[in-house]
């Protein structure tokens, strides 16, 4: 996540991110646990894979939903960022609880806490990262039109989930199985985020030009009135909504 | 022009061109000779000011903050040219700070003088209120606005095309559903945009409207209303389109815009779905047909799989299914 929000030439506002996984935790998990418990599913097969991936995805992306209310939040970018918030938030929670689960093993509890740690990143942080990408995108395009594309997006994601909770193989060989998924996660978060990134320079080159230059040396950082985000040092026009930047000051 | 003569300097003065050879001589009579060194500060935005210069020799360097407080330079001028035009007129105010690039010799007209200068030509002070008007909006639209990076004779040019209108609190500029026939650039106060009764955003000055129904064929999509008295300027459609046409980083910058604030209006072009342009738009047509046989490898893959293991398959099956795939 913090890979992807220094990676972003805008920035994001911490609190929100914070906020982000904590509404992935606080709601998602409890909501994916209380379905799944009720419906009686453990990943391993397939059927149960693919239901638990079914009820997951769309519950991490509870905690991005809020952004949908922010217009200046337009970027693919941005719904990398805050949906990666998301799933990471969903992934920590959740292996806290598989750890408290497992609190009389010690041996198991620290394998476990050692192997999600190490996988989380290639999962549902990824996973739900391309997702609200894709979903903040199309907001930007149009809401209704840019459904199919969402679908789409979240279709992929589901399949990756479902091969990620199935367990074909057997030890050590899941292991490999769960390597394969990952980064096959990661080489299409990786893409989505290229695309991302070229689209945002475009965007902000376009509003912005002056964010080709070099920062002024004696520039002072400017919070839109409109949005109320923070821009660039040096730039006439917010990036995000297109208002004019001014100083508190400047008539 | 390097001569002192204030009659030989008025005579080449473009802005004076139209006055009579007696006009030139008694208004030479009221000029007095300056110099300054170079680098330094001829006029500073904010101090109280007498005297309007003609260069004669040098060059300065007109600057001001804009809206981020960066000093922009408005405008380097050299013999012949003139600067401070303000002083003589209402204000006392500078609105910007002037500095001299090279040693300069000028010559300058005291405020005090005017009355005198009115009787030598009469309607100079007219003709030196409509130049500073147009001096004045060609400054806004180099420090507050999206044509602060057209050439600079571009922006002379819109300055003499924009026109003004003062809009009183309550009075509606625009109305959603209406013909668009202008575009508008906001020079103060502050105005409201509205779609329905929903507030979209606050526009101040350096801010823009208008532009959304001229460049997409529309009609307009929100109101604008002032929430306070407020100075806008205007241009027409044509001339709008003319400008935008003719600046790619104008149209680039205007497009964007577009986008931020068109988002979700009807008319817009339905894609079909396509994941695999969905996750990984930038691939090629070729390359994309090939991500698209290999997904279709990978759901078949799975489906088997799937197959497989509802009917209880071990893993030497598995590797079958998934060599095969692969």
């Amino acid at each position: 996540m913090q890979y992807l929000a220094e990676s972003n030439i805008l920035s994001e506002r911490p609190r929100e991110l914070a906020l982000t996984a904590v509404l992935a935790a606080g709601v998602g998990l409890p909501l994916a646990i209380g379905v799944q418990q009720h419906a009686g599913l453990l990943p391993g097969s397939l059927l149960p894979a693919v239901l638990i991936a079914l009820i997951e995805e769309p519950a991490k992306l509870l905690g991005v939903l809020w952004i949908l209310s922010q217009p200046s939040l337009r970027f693919r970018m941005d719904g990398l960022i805050y949906g990666a918030a998301a799933g990471m938030g969903f992934a920590a929670f959740e292996t806290a609880l598989y750890g408290l689960a497992r609190v009389d093993f010690v041996a198991a509890l620290l394998g476990t806490l050692w192997l999600r740690a190490v996988l989380s990143p290639f999962s549902h942080g990824t996973w739900t990262a391309i997702v609200s990408a894709t979903i903040v995108r199309q907001r930007a395009a149009g809401q209704v039109h840019g459904i199919p594309r969402v679908l789409a997006a979240f279709g992929c994601v589901v399949v990756l989930h479902s091969l990620w909770n199935w367990r074909p193989l057997d030890f050590p060989l899941s292991l490999a199985w769960l390597l394969l998924v990952g980064v096959a996660s990661v080489i299409l978060l990786r893409t989505v985020m290229h695309q991302a990134s070229l689209e945002e320079t475009s965007s902000v080159l376009a509003l912005a030009p002056e964010f080709r230059n070099p920062p002024p040396a004696h520039g002072e950082t400017l919070k839109c009135v409109g949005c109320g985000r923070v821009a660039p040092v040096g730039v006439h026009y917010c990036p995000r909504c297109g208002l004019a930047l001014r100083r508190p000051s400047a008539q | 022009m390097t001569t002192t003569d204030p009659l030989q300097v008025l005579r080449r003065v473009t802005f004076f061109d139209s006055l009579s050879a007696d006009e030139h001589r008694k208004l030479s009579a009221l000029l007095q000779p300056v110099t300054f060194k170079a680098g330094e500060t001829i006029v500073k935005e904010g101090d109280s000011g007498d005297k309007w210069y003609v260069l004669t020799e040098g060059m300065v360097v007109v600057e001001r903050a804009d809206l981020i407080g960066q000093n922009v330079n408005l405008a380097v001028l050299g013999p012949g040219e003139s600067f401070g035009e303000s002083a003589l007129l209402d204000e006392q105010t500078r609105r910007a700070t002037v500095r001299s690039l090279a040693p300069i010799h000028g010559l300058a007209l005291d405020r005090a003088d005017i009355a005198r200068a009115e009787e030598a030509v009469p309607g100079i002070s007219a003709r030196l209120r409509r130049r500073l008007d147009l001096l004045t909006l060609d400054k806004t639209l180099k420090r507050a606005s999206p044509f602060a990076r057209l050439p600079d004779d571009t922006v002379w040019s819109l300055a003499r095309q924009l026109e003004t209108l003062n809009a009183q609190q309550g009075d509606v500029i625009v109305r959603e559903g209406e013909e668009a026939d202008c575009f508008y650039l906001v020079r103060s106060g502050r105005l409201e945009v509205r779609r329905g009764a929903k507030r979209l955003a606050v526009l101040l000055g350096g801010d823009s409207f208008g532009e959304v129904a001229i460049l997409t064929g529309g009609r307009r999509n929100a109101t604008v209303q002032a929430l306070e008295d407020s100075e806008l300027l205007f241009l027409s459609k044509s001339d709008f389109e003319a400008t935008v046409n003719a600046h790619t980083g104008l149209a680039d910058y205007f497009r964007e815009l577009v986008g931020i604030r068109y988002r979700g209006a009807p008319g817009q072009h339905l894609l079909l779905p396509d994941p695999i342009a969905t996750v990984m738009p930038t691939l090629g047509s070729r390359r994309r047909q090939r991500y698209w046989r290999t997904l279709l490898v990978g759901v078949l893959v799975f489906a088997l799989l799937t197959g497989l293991a509802q009917l209880g398959a071990g893993p030497a099956a598995v590797y079958a299914v998934l060599a095969i795939g692969s």
